[in-house]
């Protein structure tokens, strides 16, 4: 029986067995119906509930139906507005390469109706050229396999017309999940961009080709013109050779001094363009700064000594023994700027100053300042004269000549060796140009000069000299190296301190004495020393000057001590103060004192011998000249091998010194050429001119029949020693390579 | 622990003698009564004078409860004597619905002591915040005090409902009864077995315990809607279609509101307790099976504290559940008594809300459409 119906019993106190009474069945009826009544207004209820709700949520699924619709419409607007606005084409492709949808560039860059292509195969347009149709398909399979984009720079479609369209494109998978779905095709026009480019290499061929063309007139030009100038100097040397009297010494003397001023132009010019064209190479070797130093003072030491104008060089204390760098290039540098301060200076003194500025172990940045005591420059003109063919104002050039070039010239060869040049100027008091360059340290640290000080260590030494700078430095540098040092700034005075420490029982061991002072000469004072035997036990060493050693060897009439000329080299300077003071010192480094050693007497021999230099660098060649010169020889020079190779066979040449590399012709050819040339010409002595010391090089130089070689940069002894073996060994068949 | 129950009604009087023996210090009577008692109040008067030294509280409600019987316009008494818990009786006025939070606050500071167990609470059924009565208590009390118990009720009139205390029917009246000490066992089971169904709809505007609108469209019409011809029978026939209320996205067990009255002029509908604006709220219908099931396993979890001796059983169940149930509303009452210990008593009654702790979490949360047992005994 239902539980209810059972409770109900129950309540009204009946049974299912026994029946009711009549109220009570009455009563119970009336349960029973109110149980229905209820049941119905339940099932009324969940019916309605049921019915209402799923109205609810029918309404609420097409709220959200029609707001998505919505949502996606203004979506895929949105996404055909950007597509339709796109300046590249645009083709989606499903995975059969049929075109799924084209974008109107597309269609206008392909010239085509974007309904026709809708739905056909990309692959069977005839976009595609016909020869690429199956590498095209191979990339698109490729595409689908790996995902990976493909990319082409430059690809050809073919319009509808026939013509073709070049374009860049791109395509990229498009990905559901894990699965590729479709492809994204972008191209765009590249007609323009291809037209351009190939404009831009028009015209950077033509440019460089018209560069190309003015090098080379430049270079042509400038051999053309060297050439015939090669010729005038060499013949005007030729010409003052012979006898000629006074007036045609002078007119051919001056031809050449033209000659020589106009190569020097040239010269200038064909370095400053090679520098331009960024031409130059600069040479890595091992050398002394200060000997370079000190050559630039003695190039214009001759020209200062008529003005007037001291000279003097300061190297201080630190210098390294030895830089790496290119020695030629920092000494045209230095010569430069030293030839404008002794030009522009009528009184007082030029110099250089040499101190080290950073001293890393890698490398040591040396800055070398070049004062002076000349006109000064302006302020608003200190900037202008680094540029090329400014000068100061145009009254200087007037006055003080020049090419305007070489300052130019210095700042950038500065420049290229990794350096600066800067000025510092007062006008009427003066100028220094400051040269700073970094050179990497050099392997060899030994310090040339380490005999001759070991050797003057604790010296007691007088140094006489008017010129108060020359003074303050040579005590400095004395002192730093361990001598002990007085000065005194002319004859007298210097007696009075020799007879004092004589008396004093600590005597000085040497005397240095500058030859010029106002009041007795140096060499008068030598003699007074000579002469006093209280005195004569001090050394002596003369400074000289040019004209004292044109005239007569002052130091030989004296008979003891020697001479040093100035400006003084250091080297030259601690060597003869080391012979001095100790006799039979002989140096490891033979001193590079112009003029024949005292001691030595050399043999002139052949110094009736023309020697023809071929040297490409205006500044080395003017050092060997300048050594022939001393060494008495007479030289010419020329600047390539083919200039050599036509000097020799126009001139009579004894000897030849012949730089290996030179542009036109490098040594090497022009001694082959030389060689072949018809004949006693052809055995002309040739002696090489190398900057490098390698095992190969000397094979070279035997191969093409040279006889001997000097190693750069040029040493006079040994370049002494070279050309005497040359000459007395002319008939020696194997040449002795002892300089290496 | 010693406990009678029995019942009166105007016809047939008390069921059993009521009188002196069980009268101390530590006995509890519990009567609850139809409304109609507050303006007849003889036999309650009669049971007050019976147990002078006892502490006696009840509650109008909408329908008796004694055992497995539910009557109405009668009387349904418990009396506990206690061996060895003290008591102890508070109350507090609410004037306003705004003063339930203060109540509670108040109820909870008269009887705090370290050995409190566990509070018994009647309170007014209409002008109560049954949810901040309860955060009341919650904020008051530690965590291990349970505090269960009902709303008055008023039959299916929600116009009128009082609190016995002292002797004396009030309205406004939130009364509470402290059980002390380390022998009092008191277990707790609630449970609805009401269905969710339909859209989730979100809580337009509400302010506090009243309902204005759902999706920006007044709540009355909704439940207007569905009640279809039964909407005349506001706001009892509301009563069928509870709202299952989740207060944030990250609710899991939604909470169940009752409706306590409609106001045709503002459109609201007023619930037993918060509808805070934003929630998002369903309808519940229920299922005459699954109600009485959750009766069932209301009682088992009351059960699990109940020691083998006596046990009183508290059934408040809502008046809601009545009125589905209709004719086999006693089917959920056997089906407890069933669920508790052989030799429990039970009495109870149908509430305008029910106040049990929630799932250990709390020691008391409001709870609508449910039946909740509390069981009370002792231990030696």
């Amino acid at each position: 029986m239902h539980v209810l119906l059972a409770r109900q019993l129950k309540r009204l106190g009946l049974s299912a067995a026994a029946a009711p009474s009549a109220t009570d069945w009455e009563k119970f009826l009336g349960h029973v119906g109110r149980v229905y009544e209820s049941a119905d207004q339940d099932r009324y209820t969940l019916e309605r509930s049921l019915e209402i709700s799923s109205e609810e949520l029918h309404q609420l699924n097409e709220d959200v139906r029609r707001q998505s619709e919505s949502a996606l419409a203004i979506e895929r607007d949105r996404l055909h507005g950007i597509i339709a606005s796109m300046g590249d084409g645009l083709c989606v492709l499903d995975t059969d390469g049929r075109i799924l949808l084209i974008n109107d560039e597309a269609a206008r860059l392909m010239g085509c109706d974007p309904a026709q292509v809708d739905g056909r195969g990309l692959f069977g347009l005839g976009w595609i050229p016909r020869e690429e149709r199956a590498h095209s398909v191979r990339l698109f399979q490729a595409l689908l396999e790996s995902g990976e984009p493909y990319r082409s720079e430059q690809t050809t479609f073919v319009k509808p017309d026939g013509s073709p369209l070049t374009v860049s494109l791109s395509m990229r998978a498009i990905r559901r999940g894990e699965e590729i779905v479709a492809v994204v095709l972008v191209f765009r026009d590249m007609t323009e961009a291809v037209r351009t480019q190939e404009e831009l290499i028009r015209a950077k061929t033509a440019a460089e080709s018209a560069v190309r063309a003015k090098s080379e007139f430049l270079a042509n030009m400038s051999h053309e013109i060297r050439t015939p100038l090669n010729g005038i100097i060499g013949m005007t040397g030729l010409l003052l050779d012979t006898t000629l009297d006074g007036k045609q010494h002078t007119y051919a003397s001056t031809v050449r001094l033209c000659g020589e001023s106009l190569l020097t132009l040239i010269n200038d010019i064909l370095d400053y363009s090679k520098i331009e064209a960024g031409r130059l190479d600069l040479e890595s070797l091992e050398f002394d700064a200060a000997t370079v130093v000190e050559d630039a003072l003695v190039f214009v030491a001759e020209g200062a000594e008529r003005k007037g104008v001291e000279l003097f060089c300061d190297l201080g204390s630190d210098l390294p023994p030895h830089l790496v760098g290119d020695p030629g290039r920092l000494r045209q540098v230095l010569l430069n700027l030293v030839s404008n301060a002794v030009k522009f200076t009528e009184r007082g003194e030029v110099g250089v100053v040499v101190r080290v500025v950073d001293n890393a172990p890698s490398r040591c940045v040396v800055r070398f300042d070049v004062s002076d005591t000349g006109i000064g420059i302006a302020e608003d003109v200190r900037e202008r004269i680094f540029e090329s063919f400014s000068q100061a104002e145009t009254s200087t050039t007037r006055r003080f000549g020049g090419t305007g070039l070489g300052l130019a010239i210095a700042r950038r060869l500065a420049e290229l060796m990794g350096g600066t040049i800067t000025l510092e100027s007062q006008v009427g008091r003066g100028s220094v140009f400051s040269v700073s360059i970094p050179f990497p340290q050099a392997a060899t640290h030994t310090d040339p000069n380490a005999r001759s000080l070991a050797a003057l260590k604790g010296a007691r030494v007088l140094y006489v000299d008017d010129h108060a700078t020359s003074r303050r430095l040579a005590h400095a540098d004395f002192v730093r190296r361990g001598l002990v040092c007085d000065v005194a700034a002319e004859g007298q005075e210097a007696l009075r301190m020799l007879r004092r420490a004589s008396a004093e029982g600590s005597p000085f061991a040497l005397a240095i004495l500058d030859m010029h002072m106002p009041g007795p000469s140096g060499l008068d004072i030598a003699r007074i020393i000579a002469g006093d035997r209280a005195l004569n036990g001090t050394r002596l060493i003369l400074l000289t000057s040019l004209a004292d050693r044109i005239a007569t060897d002052p130091s030989l009439e004296v008979g003891f001590g020697d001479s040093v000329m100035k400006p003084v080299r250091r080297s030259a300077l601690y060597q003869a103060m080391a012979s001095a003071v100790q006799p039979g010192f002989a140096g490891s480094v033979k001193p590079v004192s112009p003029g024949p050693e005292p001691g030595r007497r050399d043999a002139p021999v052949s110094r009736s011998a023309r020697i023809l230099v071929a040297e490409d660098n205006v500044v080395n060649q003017r050092v060997v000249l300048g050594l022939l010169a001393k060494l008495g020889y007479r030289a010419d020079a020329v600047r390539n091998g083919l200039e050599a190779v036509q000097a020799v066979a126009a001139g009579a040449y004894d000897l030849v010194i012949m730089d290996c590399q030179m542009p036109e012709l490098d040594g090497f050819e022009a001694t082959r050429r030389i060689r072949h040339l018809a004949g006693p010409r052809a055995t002309v002595p040739i002696v090489a001119l190398t900057a490098n010391a390698m095992q190969g090089d000397r094979e070279r130089c035997l191969e093409v029949g040279m006889n001997d070689y000097v190693t750069k940069p040029v040493d006079a002894a040994r370049l002494s020693g070279a050309l005497q073996r040359c000459f007395e060994g002319a008939a020696a068949t194997s040449p002795v390579f002892e300089n290496v | 622990m010693n406990v009678q129950t029995l019942h009166y009604s105007e016809a047939s009087g008390f069921s059993t003698p009521i009188g002196q023996p069980l009268d101390s210090a530590r006995t509890l009577v519990l009567v609850f009564a139809s409304p109609e008692f507050a303006r007849h109040p003889a036999p309650l008067d009669t049971i007050t004078a019976a147990y002078p030294n006892s502490v006696v509280v009840g509650c109008s409600t909408a329908g008796e409860i004694v055992g497995t019987r539910l009557a109405d316009h009668s009387l349904s008494i418990a009396i506990v004597r206690f061996d060895r818990t003290d008591l102890a009786l508070a109350s507090a006025e609410v004037r306003h619905s705004e003063d339930s939070y203060e109540a509670a606050l108040s109820i909870a500071r008269q009887l705090k002591r370290p050995d409190l167990r566990g509070i018994l609470v009647l309170s007014d059924g209409l002008n109560i915040n049954g949810s901040e009565l309860a955060r009341g208590f919650r904020t008051a009390l530690p965590s291990d005090v349970s505090v269960t118990g009902g709303l008055a009720g008023d039959g299916s009139r929600f116009s009128q409902t009082w609190v016995l205390s002292r002797g004396r029917t009030g309205e406004r009246i939130v009364v509470a009864v402290g059980f002390y000490g380390d022998h009092v066992q008191i277990g707790h089971g609630s449970q609805g077995g009401w269905d969710i169904f339909g859209p989730e709809r979100l809580v337009t505007r509400s302010e506090n315990n009243v309902l204005y609108e759902l999706d920006g469209k007044p709540a009355l019409e909704l439940y207007k809607r569905y009640l279809g011809d039964r909407a005349n029978a506001l706001p009892a026939a509301a009563l069928l279609f509870p709202l299952a209320l989740r207060t944030s996205e990250h609710d899991t067990e939604p909470i169940v509101r009752t409706i306590l009255a409609v106001d045709e002029s503002q459109q609201s509908m007023t619930f037993a307790g918060e509808i805070p604006e934003g929630s998002r709220a369903r309808l519940m219908h229920a299922n005459l099976d699954r109600l009485v099931q959750g009766a069932s396993h209301a009682a088992t979890g009351g059960a699990r504290m109940a020691t083998d001796e006596s046990t009183l059983a508290i059934a408040i169940s809502c008046v809601g559940r009545r009125l589905v149930l209709g004719e086999r509303t006693e089917e959920e009452i056997e089906a407890t008594l069933d669920a508790l210990p052989d030799g429990s008593h039970q009495v109870g009654f149908y509430s305008y809300g029910e106040l049990c702790p929630q799932n250990g979490a709390s020691c008391c949360e409001l709870h609508n459409q449910t039946m909740t047992i509390t069981t009370i005994s002792e231990r030696n």
